[in-house]
């Protein structure tokens, strides 16, 4: 019913990241975030607010599931984690990011 | 796909909830964000502001996540019902007449089906009841329909049939095997059926408290035992779980109950006792092959089809026919029947019509709804091409069309639902009490859910055409237009003119029906009796006891009651008849011979109906004595035999221009010891087992019969009903321990054989008048509408000359063109659908033109009336003002 938006490069990217760093293990939004900011540094300098609605699409698509419980500070956080069909689509959007990447570099550097 | 719209629903169900998981997520992400703000050293404050910041905006946040989780489509579904109820509101006189007309449709639709499903669709209280069936004879040489068994046949059949599991006997008619109780306060009355032990285990029921009849009870001379019903145990015995093995008096014999049936069976309908065929005969009667008044029920084997078991019961039977030949004449013919058929064969083509014709009705409904919203969508092409430009997509706009229609018809059937409930009040009131179970109907979940599936099905029929046509939006095309010409109108009117005649022919085929079962019902309303049941009491009086074994006994009895009756003041007259009139199709049949017929011959004749009569009895009912005389207390054993036979009979037995009087009929001529009688008298032809048919009547002095005769007829002055006390004082004066049942009044009798006439003329006769109300309304709004459309038209015409009548012709002629479309249709359809009809209607032809030509006569006024309102409006038009509209 959705159309998903292939080329809209900064979310399908974001998307990736999150799918990525659930990989291994369940983390709740605000870690995410720090995650991101920490990885990418100022690269993807998108406010947090922006990245939430990320989230709770992933969350609708099917792909990583959320659950309330609670925080390393002890406070109730919702924690997401991957789902079976997240996995696969991390794959898959993996690897068509090696190829696209793979392209950009090579035009990059021959052209 | 389902779990993804669980989600959604799950989402609009806790909206609230959801909002607040959110509120909890994202002041967690701010709050953390404080405090490590804090802690790199700033102050509360600042930290706060600097959370904020780099955050972004919360509440655009929100909505991107709300975004996220889809609740649009459900939320576009709320606004959508929230439109419509504000369109329904707008609309109130639109609102008003599609709710009404639906709920009148829906709630028709739903009574009668809650009817049907209890009558007819509700399994039997039998186990597997698909296997069981009924079996009688059928004489094909005196075409007799029905030829009851002796319990000697039937023994035969049960020992050399092969295709049942087993084989039950029981009477063909519940009537005269009652039984009066005494010993239990006042004496009264039980309807019994003497049934072979069989019986039970062939239904595969159970007592609920006790047993049913084994083996032993019924052989001649086993020891008395009775099964009670239900209710007779409820009502008359207090529910005494004890009570099996006890002793209750009939007839003064005691009897031992050996148990009580659970409260939900009921057969043979109205039996309260059941008692075993053959204890209360001795081994003369079990063998007589003469005494037939049984018919069998039998459960065929799993997979025997009833042509297999019909083969086999015609082979047994015409060996039994070599075997006996002078009990079983030539020419009979086994006949079976489903079991559920033969139970609700007779009312289910009336309750089958009703269904169709309420479902005809809300089929006219829809289509005026659909009409309405048909002409509404023109006029709303405005809004929908201002929508469309804003960009809403065709489905989007089906979709909230749809989702109006589906508003209305949810209102239409929720009070269609309720005025149900009232309807089926309404139905038991004059529905006929004999359709089996029918005091069991009401709204059940079968019922409700058969309501929402029509409501839903409604919803769409009148909803999809409107919906698609309104949708229709050609943008450059309406934009450059702009005005109130409308892309796509051209094609509505069409769609439109369409719907108007099919609904004048639905309803021409519902006024025709409606008007062949009046004029049935008119007829069979006017049909010469032969009697005049006006003050007549009637009352069954069936002597019981040992004492009236002996025929002089109850003839002395009857005398004397009828000699103290007569004294009464306000009795004119006081007869006992054997059976009397309209007690149902049930009656004693009595072959008879004239004079040099021979025996075979004599097995052609009609077999007519057989009364045993006092002198009074004439008198008593306002039989009319056409020729001859009436019995008297002088015709008795000792002098000549006499026979008085009906006017129809008279004419048909003897050769023309013959006198009755004094010809020789001999009854039961397969007797060689019945005597000739001679005719002293003939009289009017009495409807003695239905309405609907005449058939010869012959009746003998009671002095010359040793049948007892089971009724008591009495002319009043006054009220009849006023005599019965009267009647049961002098009752229990002769003899206490008689019991006076079933009293009526003739009229009564006559009232209750019209019931079911009766009930289908007045629902069939709403139906269509409420069909013609819908289809004139039509008529009118389409034409109204199309006047509307052509003002512009008109006011040209008038400017250019036309004169008035000219414009009311115009007009005239687009509404009776459709008008006569339909009736066209309409009648080739009803030829079609009245073919159905032919076992309920009396001396009406399916066809008949008469009915045909006046009905379609009628409904043609009916669609002129509606035509001219709005074509005199249209004359009514000033020229200058119908140019200028645009």
């Amino acid at each position: 019913m959705r159309k998903q938006k292939k080329s809209d490069l900064l979310q399908g990217t974001l998307e990736l990241l999150v799918l990525r760093l659930l990989r291994s293990g369940q983390l709740n939004g605000w870690d995410i975030m720090q995650r991101i900011q920490l990885v990418s540094g100022e690269v993807l300098s998108v406010t947090p607010g922006a990245r939430y609605p990320a989230l709770h699409r992933l969350e609708e698509r099917g792909l990583i599931s959320a659950e309330w419980s609670t925080s390393e500070n002890n406070r109730r956080a919702k924690f997401y984690k991957l789902m079976a069909a997240g996995r696969k689509q991390l794959e898959a959007e993996r690897e068509s990011w090696a190829r696209f990447s793979g392209a950009v570099e090579t035009i990059l550097r021959d052209a | 796909m389902l779990s993804r719209f669980m989600k959604r629903l799950r989402a609009l169900m806790r909206k609230d909830e959801l909002e607040n998981e959110l509120d909890e997520e994202l002041r967690y992400h701010l709050e953390r964000e404080i405090e490590g703000n804090m802690a790199s050293g700033m102050s509360p404050e600042e930290a706060r502001r600097a959370a904020r910041r780099s955050f972004g905006g919360v509440e655009q946040s929100k909505e991107n996540c709300r975004d996220a989780r889809q609740v649009r489509l459900l939320d576009e579904f709320w606004q959508d019902i929230r439109y419509g109820v504000r369109m329904l509101v707008k609309n109130p006189g639109f609102t008003f007449v599609a709710v009404l007309a639906l709920a009148l449709g829906i709630g028709a639709n739903t009574a009668i089906y809650s009817v049907i499903d209890t009558v007819l669709l509700r399994p039997l209280p039998f186990a597997e009841q698909e296997r069981l069936v009924v079996l009688w004879k059928r004489d094909t040489t005196a075409n007799n329909p029905l030829v009851e068994l002796s319990v000697a046949e039937f023994a035969d059949w049960q020992k050399q049939s092969t295709v049942f599991e087993s084989l039950a006997a029981m009477p063909t008619t519940v009537y005269g095997y009652g039984y009066t109780v005494t010993g239990r306060g006042e004496p009264f009355q039980v309807e019994s059926a003497r049934v072979s032990d069989s019986f039970f285990p062939t239904l595969g029921v159970q007592a609920n408290l006790g047993r049913t009849f084994i083996e032993e009870d019924d052989r001649p001379g086993a020891g008395r035992t009775v099964v009670l019903n239900h209710r007779f145990w409820r009502d008359r015995l207090n529910m005494d779980s004890g009570i099996i093995g006890q002793q209750i008096t009939l007839r003064g014999e005691n009897y031992t109950i050996v148990g009580v049936m659970p409260p939900e069976f009921d057969f043979p309908k109205g039996a309260e006792m059941w008692a075993p065929l053959r204890a209360s005969m001795n081994q003369r009667t079990v063998e007589n092959r003469g005494n037939v008044f049984l018919q069998a029920i039998g459960r065929l084997k799993p997979g025997v089809t009833i042509e297999q078991a019909n083969a086999e019961m015609n082979t047994i039977i015409a060996q039994l026919a070599r075997q006996y030949p002078e009990a079983n004449a030539g020419g009979h013919r086994v006949v079976i029947t489903p079991l559920a058929h033969h139970i609700f064969g007779d009312a289910r083509p009336a309750l089958h019509l009703l269904l169709a014709a309420s479902v005809l009705l809300l089929l006219i409904a829809c289509i005026n709804i659909a009409n309405f919203l048909l002409a509404r969508a023109t006029v709303r092409h405005k809004e929908v091409t201002l929508r469309a430009a804003l960009g809403a997509s065709r489905g989007r706009l089906v979709r909230q069309f749809l989702t109006e229609s589906v508003l209305l018809a949810a209102i239409g059937g929720t009070c269609g639902l309720l005025l149900a409930h009232w309807m089926i009040k309404l139905l038991l009131y004059f529905a006929p009490a004999d359709i089996p179970r029918i005091e069991m109907v009401s709204i059940d979940v079968s019922v409700m859910t058969f309501t929402c599936v029509v409501t839903l099905l409604t919803a769409v029929m009148f909803g999809l055409a409107p919906a698609l046509t309104a949708s229709k939006v050609d943008l450059n095309e309406s934009l450059k237009e702009g005005s109130t010409k409308v892309a796509g109108a051209r094609h509505s009117h069409r769609l439109r003119s369409w719907l108007v005649i099919a609904e004048v022919a639905v309803t021409l085929v519902l006024l025709i029906s409606a008007s062949l079962v009046v004029r049935s019902f008119l007829n069979l309303k006017q049909v010469p009796l032969g009697f005049d049941p006006r003050n007549v009491l009637t009352a069954q009086l069936s002597l019981q006891g040992q004492k009236y074994r002996d025929v002089r006994e109850r003839r002395d009895f009857f005398k004397r009651l009828l000699e103290r009756l007569e004294a009464q003041p306000g009795v004119i007259a006081a007869g006992a008849v054997l059976i009397r009139p309209l007690e149902g199709t049930i009656g004693w049949d009595m072959p008879f011979a004239t004079e040099g017929q021979t025996l075979d011959e004599t097995k052609r004749n009609a077999v007519p109906n057989y009364e045993v009569i006092t002198p009074h009895y004439f008198r008593a009912m306002g039989i009319q004595i056409v020729k001859g005389r009436d019995f008297t207390e002088e015709d008795t054993e000792q002098t000549p035999e006499v026979v008085i036979i009906s006017e129809t009979m008279a004419r048909r037995i003897f050769k023309p221009d013959t006198d009755p009087l004094g010809q020789q009929v001999k009854l039961e001529p397969t007797d060689s010891e019945s005597p000739w009688r001679t005719v002293v008298g003939v009289v009017s032809d009495v409807r003695y087992r239905e309405l609907s048919s005449v058939r010869y009547d012959v009746y003998v002095p009671y002095r010359q019969s040793t049948v007892t005769f089971r009724y008591v007829t009495i002319r009043t002055a006054t009220d009849p009903l006023a005599l019965i006390p009267t009647l049961r004082r002098e009752v229990s004066a002769l003899d206490e321990t008689q019991a006076v049942a079933d009293v009526r009044t003739m009229e009564q009798l006559v009232a209750r054989s019209l019931a079911r006439p009766r009930f289908s003329m007045l629902l069939l006769g709403f139906f269509a008048f409420f069909a013609a109300a819908l289809s004139s309304v039509g008529i009118y709004g389409i034409l109204s509408y199309s006047v509307m459309q052509r003002t512009n038209e008109i006011g040209i015409r008038v400017a250019l000359g036309a004169q008035r009548s000219d414009i009311l012709k115009l007009v005239i002629r687009q509404g009776m063109v459709l008008t006569a479309i339909g009736i066209v249709i309409g009648l080739s359809a009803s030829l079609a659908f009245t073919r159905v009809m032919s076992s309920l209607l009396y001396n009406v032809s399916v066809t008949d033109p008469v009915t045909f030509v006046a009905v379609a006569a009628l409904l043609t006024v009916v669609a002129l009336l509606a035509c001219y309102i709005p074509a005199r409006r249209a004359t009514k038009l000033d020229p200058l003002l119908a140019l200028k509209h645009e």
